[in-house]
């Protein structure tokens, strides 16, 4: 109230002229169309919530009772249906779909009405804004400032996928009576990539109209391009208006975030957030001026009993401040290091010239994934003289690939980053920790560099942090995954158990490693303890419930781990509800190729071939094949699993002529593959041998059978597997009038067999003695 | 276009308003108000990227309509006066629904439009100016008309000069002495 001034009075009046033309448009328009109590694809309208300028919002839920969800239906209003307000309506859903936040607020369907407009379905937000929320709470300085954080923490995931806001305001902030925290509105947001380029003047000055007044930044106001700095500045507003105007550290945060030149602003979203942090945790801030005195000040403010050492013990002192200067400088470095990578990141989405392509159309629609191929290189070609910052760029490039499922990719660039971080940080450095963890996970698990890799980055990590650390953590849980898929299930398990108790199920970045960790961890108990594997689960279905939110995209897929290890043992019903709940969550937030999708797909499959619906195995397996090709192409392990998978589903219900091929496909592809050496490709043989067998086809039987025997001798000998390879090679001989030999076969495959649990319909076939 | 038939009629009514008729104002407000409201949709619905809803442009265009297309004859000094006249009497009404929308509660629990205008701080400074200039009407009727035609129409100086057949100094002149009263008392209202 007392900071009115010549430019706010302008700003203001502006606004409210603005506020003026648009709500006599609301009580025309939007009073005139209530669509509550009409169902538009699944969705049945409640009530109406919200309406304004381009949208009307009403809070729905399911039509068809599937299960229980509340959501907010964002439609287009009419008559603002033209084509450039379409296209940015559909822009915001392409945005949400690209974030995956708990404090975001998550699409979760999309569609036109039947004239054509569009609508949106979010998750619906019970709520208020944040000023509100933090008013008739009375909610005190510290709790203001945690509140916050996770606004920061949420615009910082939103930067790293190259996402602006625009519009972070009070009531785009909603907090729910248990103090969470939901970012809403990405109506006007936009990615840095520029979608409407070439023909920068358009970018530049997108959105001007459409900002709220008072919270846009001087840069937005001028027309001028608008980069994460923007998002920063509405940051600071929004903090002034929760704190007031404010003296010292906080003073301090706000100007720097408020700051006229988006470059003397915080250089991201986390940069400010630690900021607050340090100011809550009575450290030196970096906003404030880097004087001695400051430094000593909050030194005497956070450890008082300090003050008599420092005043004797002038050595103290010194060392004291050496420390200091050397944390500040560090501060500093990384602070320019951080500011440059994104400077370049925004110049790549916005200099009009790497993208200047041969054809118009081209340029136009230019993605993320091809801006991002640029992007490496220009990397190459103009950044040998600045090691520190190419290496940081290949990191953060990497994360994308590999956020995007493309693992070659990152793995490639997680590579060069870490050849240069050795190089300028050496080994022992928090920089080559984080690359040899990320690389580690790249690498694939038959590669032996992986295991150098993690273990390496473990001894790390524990001597340059302290020892409970959730650095220590992370970097426990990676290798603890690692061994688990390289077979060394005993160490593993302790050690993802051990990395687990170090973490922080509240910060969404460990809640995603302790859920994994949870997972594997249960596979380690087998068969031995259903209970404990399934305990193990549910507490990181719990985890996820609480981290993320029960509707969003982590739950589902840990419901999707959750479902199948009911399967594994033998709760076939919840587990396939718990299928039914989360597969669709999957392909509508994921896409229906996505190996996520995927994968829980199979699983579902599996349960139907458990449950003897071989029907319903067939369909999902059938479409899983056409996806997996579709996807991988037709020579892809993916493929082959499927080939061998369908054709199982086919032999269940006769239709042999139809399987045998099949599972030959999936044989010629693992031979391909596995380069002829290994277990899988007998599979299929094991497969066929049975067929054969059950319509008479003995020789063919005994081939095949013969066939895999030989080939687990090799890649699997004295298992199982090899067992049930003789017993069908005896069974085929009996066949074919052999009794002797053929008997004496199964009779001797039975030793073999006693080192597995034998699959049906085995132990009968082969006549195993019961125990 | 409805609206009186008569030129001569609108001619009378915007020259009660300038002598500062308040029933002539509300019936002008009621007459140029759906004729704001087809402008606002046009720019609504026009509005492009670069390219913001233009206020004043609206402000403008809606009165020349009000004279049927044919406003050479009438002064275009009167319209602008009177747009400005006009535009302060619905800005302040609006500003005050704003506030008792505010202070009675029933605010939509969701808002999810990216064009809702924080109310608040924005409306209580709308008011604010209002009262402000009601105490500087006795003694300088003068700046009240400048600050109506910059504030609350919209006007540039150039056209503010225009509307109140004033030199361009004058009027940048009277703004200033204006804008530091207005601060003034604003600051000073809300301590």
């Amino acid at each position: 109230m007392s900071d009115f001034d010549d430019k706010s009075l302008d700003e203001i009046f502006a606004g409210a002229r603005r506020d003026l033309f648009r709500t006599m448009l609301d009580d025309d328009e939007t009073a005139g169309e209530d669509l509550s109590g009409q169902s538009i694809g699944n969705w049945r309208l409640v009530s109406r919530i919200a309406r304004g300028g381009l949208a009307t919002v009403y809070r729905a839920e399911r039509a068809d009772d599937a299960y229980d969800q509340t959501v907010a239906f964002k439609v287009m209003r009419r008559g603002l249906d033209t084509d450039d307000l379409i296209a940015r309506f559909r822009a915001e859903r392409q945005i949400l779909s690209s974030l995956e936040h708990p404090a975001i607020a998550q699409i979760l369907d999309g569609g036109a009405l039947d004239d054509g407009r569009p609508f949106l379905v979010l998750e619906y937000v019970d709520g208020e804004s944040i000023t509100d929320y933090c008013e008739t709470n009375r909610v005190d300085e510290r709790d203001r400032l945690i509140l916050l954080i996770k606004v920061l923490r949420a615009l910082h995931h939103a930067h790293r996928y190259l996402v602006v806001h625009r519009d972070v305001k009070p009531s785009n902030i909603l907090v729910s009576k248990d103090g969470h925290v939901t970012l809403l509105d990405f109506g006007i947001a936009k990615l840095l990539d520029p979608s409407a380029m070439p023909g920068a003047s358009t970018m530049t000055k997108t959105g001007v109209s459409l900002l709220t007044p008072g919270y846009g930044s001087p840069e937005q106001h001028a027309g001028e391009a608008v980069t994460t700095a923007s998002d920063i500045y509405q940051v600071g507003r929004v903090m002034s208006d929760l704190l007031g105007v404010q003296k010292g550290d906080l003073g301090a945060i706000m100007t720097k975030a408020m700051h006229g030149d988006p470059a003397q602003r915080y250089a991201s979203a986390d940069e400010m957030l630690a900021d607050i942090k340090r100011y809550l945790d009575g450290l030196p801030i970096i906003a404030r001026p880097d004087t001695m005195g400051y430094r000593l000040g909050k030194l005497v403010k956070r450890r008082p009993w300090l003050v008599p050492v420092v005043a004797l013990v002038t050595l103290g002192i010194a060392v004291y401040i050496a420390t200091l200067t050397i944390y500040s400088q560090r501060l500093a470095e990384e602070e320019a290091l951080t500011a440059a990578s994104q400077q370049f990141m925004v110049d790549l989405f916005r200099s009009p010239d790497p993208f200047a392509p041969a054809d118009a159309e081209r340029g136009r629609n230019i993605t993320v994934v091809e801006a991002l191929e640029i992007g490496r290189d220009r990397i190459q070609n103009e950044l040998g003289s600045e090691p520190e910052l190419r290496a940081a760029l290949l990191g953060t490039i990497s994360e994308v690939y590999t956020s995007l499922d493309n693992p070659e990719e990152a793995r490639q660039l997680r590579e060069e980053a870490l050849q240069l971080e050795i190089a300028l940080y050496g080994e022992a450095s928090v920089q080559v920790v984080d690359s040899m963890r990320a690389l580690g996970g790249l690498v694939g698990t038959s590669d032996e560099k992986a295991r150098d890799l993690l273990e390496k980055q473990l001894a790390t990590a524990v001597e340059i942090y302290p020892a409970d650390d959730p650095e220590v953590g992370l970097s426990e849980i990676a290798l603890g995954l690692h061994l688990n898929q390289a077979g060394d299930v005993d160490i593993s398990k302790d050690m993802l158990l051990s990395g687990v108790s170090k973490l922080d199920p509240e910060n969404a970045d460990h809640a995603r490693r302790m859920i994994t960790a949870l997972i594997v961890s249960a596979e380690y108990y087998g068969m031995e303890s259903p209970e404990e594997a399934l305990q193990a689960v549910s507490r990181a279905s719990q985890i996820a419930d609480l981290a993320f939110g029960a509707d969003s995209l982590q739950a589902a897929l840990v419901q999707v781990r959750l479902a199948s290890t009911m399967t594994t043992y033998g709760d076939y019903e919840n587990s396939e509800k718990n299928f039914r709940a989360s597969v669709p969550v999957l392909e509508a937030k994921l896409g229906e190729d996505h190996s996520s999708t995927l994968s829980a797909l199979n699983n579902l499959g599996y349960l139907y071939s458990f449950k003897g619906d071989d029907a319903k195995a067939e369909g999902i397996h059938r479409s899983l094949l056409e996806r997996n090709i579709a996807k991988h192409g037709p020579v892809h392990r993916a493929v082959a699993d499927s080939y061998q998978n369908l054709a199982s589903a086919i032999n269940e219900q006769g239709r042999f002529d139809e399987s045998i091929p099949m599972h030959r496909s999936a044989y010629t592809i693992y031979r391909e593959i596995f380069n002829n050496q290994h277990y899988m490709i007998a599979f299929p043989l094991l497969s066929i041998a049975k067929v054969e067998l059950e319509r008479g086809n003995a020789k063919a039987a005994e081939m095949a059978s013969r066939e895999a025997r030989a080939r687990f001798e090799s890649t699997a000998p004295g298992t199982f597997l090899e067992g049930v390879a003789r017993c069908l090679t005896g069974l085929s001989l009996e066949q074919q009038g052999d009794t002797e030999r053929g008997n004496a076969m199964v009779e001797s495959s039975h030793s073999l067999m006693a080192t597995g649990n034998i699959p049906d319909p085995y132990p009968e076939l082969c006549r195993l003695p019961a125990e | 276009m409805e609206g009186p038939d008569n030129d001569n009629e609108v001619a009378e009514l915007l020259a009660a308003v300038d002598a500062g008729d308040e029933r002539a104002l509300t019936e002008l407000v009621t007459l140029v108000y759906p004729d704001l409201k087809k402008l606002a949709h046009f720019q609504l619905a026009g509005e492009r990227p670069g390219h913001t809803l233009n206020t004043t442009a609206i402000v403008h265009e809606a009165f020349v309509r009000l004279s049927g297309g044919k406003g050479a004859w009438i002064d275009r000094a009167h319209f602008l006066r009177a747009a400005s006249k006009v535009m302060r009497h619905l800005l302040v009404d609006h500003a005050r629904k704003r506030k008792a929308e505010k202070r009675g509660g029933g605010v939509a629990p969701l808002e999810l439009d990216e064009q809702r205008y924080e109310s608040s701080d924005d409306s209580v400074a709308v008011l604010a100016l209002d009262s402000a200039l009601k105490g500087m009407a006795a003694n300088e009727p003068r700046l009240v008309s400048v600050v109506e035609c910059r504030y609350f129409a919209g006007l540039t100086v150039d056209e503010t000069a225009e509307a109140l057949d004033m030199a361009v100094r004058t009027v940048e002149r009277d703004w200033q002495r204006a804008r530091g009263y207005l601060l003034e008392a604003m600051k000073a209202n809300a301590r």
